[in-house]
């Protein structure tokens, strides 16, 4: 049995590990992640599932990895490249289509083609939704403030969230009647907040696919606004709420966290799952892998979701029991599936016109936004939507790394898929048939798509919980909704990156600011680390 | 121009009177034009089946209000026959559900507990007008100090709880806490009474706790029926009326808000009368108030924009039928005919019957909350809540109201088979005929949502919470102000406040 000695664990080698781990050793500790899989990059990663193909078989689009994060850890120097995607497009059933582009006339003209008023509208929209967008992102650097603590970190922590709203307009703040638009923002349903600026059923359709990716909730729940400002707050170039591919697949991004990584001393461990944390006196002091090794250090930050973190490694009597119920409760809903698809060459969909950049991004066929409730409604049944809300994309077309030329590969994400299937849950049956469906979607829009297909690999929330370790299949580490934001992430009272056990800290997008792949919480986790072992940070983040 | 009264209110609601009556008894001549021929707005028993009791503040600023009410308990409603009785009262409430299960039993009482304590700390806040975060006027930072105070001295523990809970959905607050689904269901039914939310929809929690509020901070407790019905009630502010010299007139529908300098100064009737005044007050709702009374032409782009999108549509209809002897309910005595009897026997069943809803459908499912009235003689009329019956429904009131009326009726022939054959007449009021009939827009009873960004300072619009409108002299006193609707008066008694602030 190997005894091992280090300043910090991370455990799990996702991205917002890696991106802890990352600046920890930049800052000269010696750290070590020890991840489950053989692989590393957790959501992130780009897998050669099928010979000749990679795929991004979990996350597929890149956009909301904060720039900061970038710089500071380099991530270009090892390889990272964000290739903006040009536009997205949602295909209609009269042979029409609806696109949005990268720039703003082009979005505009395209607009008017439905509906002038919405035409307008959409100035005065993104106009509202950007400065959403900027209001919260110095928050997302932030640690929650405990609102109960009377503690003077606390007290100002608390004083700069609230100065940074009530500030007067000039200041940079918002004014009154800002405020009550920001908190209209994070309560309204996206149906009820786009009812407000659009009248066609198309632009509202399209602009409400962001609110309900990933989510469990459906576009008229209330609250399902603020999960589109969430896809929104990214940035690629420097382009506000722009997306695009990462060169090489999702796993470059993880990949380039690694070089950072190891550059500074760092090293990762796969095939190293953690089963146990060792407490001693109510501190954690080490893990125990799945092969019997033990591993000690200092600091113990985890990566895995706060069910998986406290309910599985972690000894239940070594916790305070109401924390303990409060994770129980934490509420991480799977409600996504997704198809990878190798395919022998470029499927023709003769909806959108052949080079318009429309069809470079994200292409979606949800052409109201009653038929996307519709889908909601299937799944809060347990069933997977008949009609589901598909994000789908093609990132060979701007990425020849990811199939040899000619082919082609597709990421398919599908909205609406429930975790606990109704009447017997999932079976390699079932899955497949969910496969089919989504593939005869589809094809009612293309139509040599079933032709052109090689390969394509099922993803229910099933596989996205056995293999990745995200809690029931839950992009985002734990819903988005208010009660789970902000200072109630993960569980109020400790949304602090600290967690009840002394030197045990979490870095996963259970806490603030969720997620996606940002690295926030990871930069966030890293800097509390820090601060409790008094050594100076540096870089852009902080 | 003389100036013959005071202060005009237009709608004699009950919030109009309330607000009219202490006015008066502050010196004021006071007029109130009602539309329809009879005063008290919704308060009418086509309308209402069980109210809160008006808050000691409000009958308190009326000199006394003597109106009796008579509590009432609650009955779930099960097909089996396994009904859950609930009084309001913690000891025999958890002996009840002891009997279905006991861990819900002390899981009850507790979830009760903290719901009430929660209820508590924002019952302060309802009663008194809203402040506005930047109004820089120091009693407004000192009630938003206060409401913070008050949820911070609940603990700490307590704090972090109700934080979590704002945006928070009954039902997983319920699933966490129950296993036994009727009772998910009641307390659900609760929650999402005259909203336009689902069980699963985030925020039905503050839904509940809204109403515990003014309902004595009790889920089950707070339940009343008006000794004499609510004719009793209106007459009781009639007389009271009469008393404060507050002069009313019915039949007299106010056609516009006559302006001046920007300024109200009076009100021109749809006969062509003028009547001016120092100040109105509107206890229209506020799209009405605005569209109508103000007219577009006096607003600008931002607030116009906002009232059109003020959510109001009506989600309840009430369905009277009156039988020729008292249904045989299976395995309820006459005791549990006398209470509220609710049919919503599981959170999924609620959620099916939202979910047309959302789009303007109908589901021919519905969840009930019944009353039986003179179930001791030989008429009993039993009044039937509908819920979610849409506003301006897809398939046309016209066409479908049989229909609907019909599957109503096939619904409680489940838990009552022989209703069927003790129907004489049915009459449906549904929101439509809500709108037609009452002046209200949408037919909402809450003359609009209950939802956060519709609540509190944002109630009915930002930059109109403190029941002034964007017109120098035109007030809000309904229900589409805070704390919104229900049997309080308070919306009446917080303007008839922000009016005399003001002079």
């Amino acid at each position: 049995m190997a005894k091992n000695t280090h300043d910090v664990i991370v455990i799990g080698a996702g991205h917002n590990g890696l991106t802890a781990a990352s600046y920890m050793a930049k800052a000269g500790l010696d750290v070590v992640v020890l991840e489950k899989n053989e692989w590393i990059g957790g959501a992130a990663v780009s897998r050669e599932l099928y010979p000749g193909w990679k795929y991004s078989n979990c996350s597929y689009v890149c956009s909301l990895l904060r720039p900061e994060i970038m710089r500071d850890l380099e991530l270009y120097k090892y390889g990272l490249q964000i290739i903006p995607y040009e536009g997205s497009a949602t295909m209609m059933r009269n042979g029409d289509y609806y696109a949005h582009y990268h720039d703003h006339d082009m979005t505009i003209n395209s607009i008017r083609r439905h509906s002038h008023k919405d035409a307008e509208a959409y100035e005065r929209y993104s106009r509202d939704v950007l400065r959403q967008c900027k209001i919260i992102k110095p928050l997302l650097k932030m640690t929650p403030p405990d609102l109960t603590s009377f503690k003077p970190k606390d007290l100002f922590g608390a004083l700069e969230f609230a100065k940074h709203f009530a500030a007067k307009d000039e200041l940079g703040g918002l004014g009154e009647k800002e405020i009550y638009d920001t908190i209209r923002f994070y309560t309204m349903s996206i149906r009820d907040y786009l009812d407000e600026y659009f009248e066609s059923d198309i632009t509202k359709a399209h602009l409400a696919g962001s609110a309900i990716i990933g989510t469990a909730l459906g576009p008229c729940s209330p609250g399902s606004a603020y999960v589109l400002l969430h896809h929104y707050m990214g940035e690629v170039d420097g382009s506000v709420g722009a997306w695009g591919y990462s060169r090489g697949g999702m796993g470059s991004i993880t990949k380039a966290m690694t070089g950072c990584l190891n550059a500074h001393g760092g090293k990762v461990k796969p095939d190293n799952e953690v089963v146990n944390v060792i407490t001693k006196n109510g501190r954690a002091i080490g893990v125990a892998t799945k092969k019997g090794d033990e591993y000690y250090a200092k600091k113990i930050v985890s990566n895995l979701d706060v069910k998986r973190t406290f309910l599985k490694i972690t000894e239940e009597s070594s916790l305070p029991g109401e924390f303990v119920e409060r994770v129980k409760n934490f509420k991480i809903r799977g409600s996504s599936g997704k198809l990878n698809i190798a395919l022998d060459g470029l499927p023709e969909f003769p909806c959108i016109p052949e080079g318009d950049p429309g069809g470079g991004g994200d292409m979606h066929f949800t052409e109201t936004i009653e038929e996307m409730e519709g889908a909601y409604d299937d799944w809060k049944r347990g069933e997977w939507s008949r009609n589901p809300y598909v994000d789908m994309c093609i990132p060979s077309k701007s990425d020849p790394t990811m199939a040899a030329p000619g082919k082609h590969y597709m990421s398919v994400f599908i909205q609406y898929v429930p975790f606990n299937l109704a009447n017997g849950g999932w079976n390699e049956e079932r899955k497949q048939e969910f496969g089919r469906h989504i593939v005869d979607c589809i094809a009612e829009f293309s139509p040599n798509f079933k032709d052109l297909i090689n390969h394509y690999e099922v993803r229910t929330p099933l596989e996205l919980d056995n293999e990745v370790g995200l809690t029931e299949g839950n992009i985002f580490q734990g819903e988005l909704t208010m009660d789970q934001l902000m200072f109630n992430r993960p569980v109020p009272g400790y949304a602090q990156y600290r967690t009840p056990l002394k030197n045990m800290y979490m870095c996963s997008s259970s806490t603030h600011p969720g997620g996606g792949v940002m690295g926030a919480p990871g930069a966030n986790a890293a800097r509390e680390v820090l601060i409790d072992m008094n050594i100076p940070q540096t870089g852009n983040y902080y | 121009m003389s100036e013959n009264y005071d202060v005009i209110v237009i709608g004699a609601g009950h919030n109009g009177l309330v607000c009219a009556n202490i006015l008066a008894k502050k010196n004021r001549k006071v007029l109130i034009c009602e539309a329809r021929e009879n005063c008290g707005g919704l308060v009418e028993e086509s309308i209402t089946n069980f109210v809160p009791q008006i808050p000691l503040s409000v009958s308190s600023s009326l000199g006394g209000l003597p109106v009796k009410y008579k509590a009432k308990s609650t009955i779930a409603l099960s097909e089996s026959g396994q009904h859950i009785r609930l009084v309001g009262n913690q000891h025999i409430d958890h002996k009840v559900i002891s009997g279905f299960s006991s861990k819900d039993a002390d899981r009850y009482v507790e979830f009760h507990d903290k719901m009430s304590s929660f209820s508590k700390a924002l019952g302060s806040f309802m009663m008194a007008s809203p402040p506005r975060i930047m109004n820089n006027t120091f009693s407004d930072y000192f009630k938003l100090f206060k409401l913070g105070m008050n949820v911070r001295m609940l603990g700490k523990k307590k704090f972090n709880e109700f934080a979590r809970m704002i945006g928070l959905n009954i039902a997983d607050e319920l699933e966490d806490n129950f296993e036994n689904t009727l009772l998910q269901g009641l307390i659900a039914h609760d929650a999402v009474l005259g909203s336009n939310l689902g069980p699963r929809s985030p925020g039905s929690l503050i839904n509940l706790l809204y109403r515990m509020a003014t309902h004595d901070n009790s889920i089950f407790g707070g339940i009343y029926e008006i000794d004499g019905g609510s004719k009793a009630f209106v007459d009781t502010l009639l007389d009271i009326s009469n008393k404060n010299k507050v002069e009313i007139k019915t039949s007299s529908s106010v056609k516009r808000c006559i302006t001046e300098n920007d300024k109200a100064i009076g009100v021109e009737l749809h006969s062509g009368e003028k009547i001016y005044a120092k100040k109105i007050i509107s206890n229209a709702d506020p799209r009405s108030t605005y569209f109508c009374l103000l007219g577009t032409e006096n607003l600008d782009t931002d607030v116009k924009r906002r009232i059109k999108h003020h959510r109001s549509k009506g989600k309840v209809a009430k369905l009277s039928l009156s039988l020729n002897k008292q249904p045989e309910f299976i395995n309820c005595d006459k005791n549990d005919l006398e209470s509220r009897m609710v049919i919503a026997p599981s959170i999924d069943y609620i959620e099916e019957a939202f979910n047309p809803s959302k789009f303007d459908k109908l589901s021919m499912e519905p969840i009930l909350e019944m009353k039986l009235k003179n179930s001791d003689q030989s008429n009993p009329v039993l009044d039937i809540q509908v819920q979610y019956a849409s506003y301006g429904a897809q398939e046309g009131w016209d066409k479908i109201k049989d229909n609907y009326v019909d599957a109503v009726i096939k619904l409680i022939g489940k838990y009552a088979p022989d209703i069927q054959s003790c129907i004489e007449t049915k009459t449906i009021v549904t929101p439509d005929d809500i709108e037609k009939n009452f002046y209200v827009s949408g037919g909402h009873w809450h003359h609009g949502e209950i939802q956060i960004d519709q609540l509190f300072m944002l109630r009915p619009i930002p930059g109109a919470s403190q029941y002034r409108t964007h017109l120098d002299g035109l007030y809000m006193c309904g229900a589409g102000t805070h704390p919104g609707g229900g049997l309080t008066g308070i919306p009446g008694k917080n303007a008839a406040q922000a009016i005399l602030e003001d002079a």
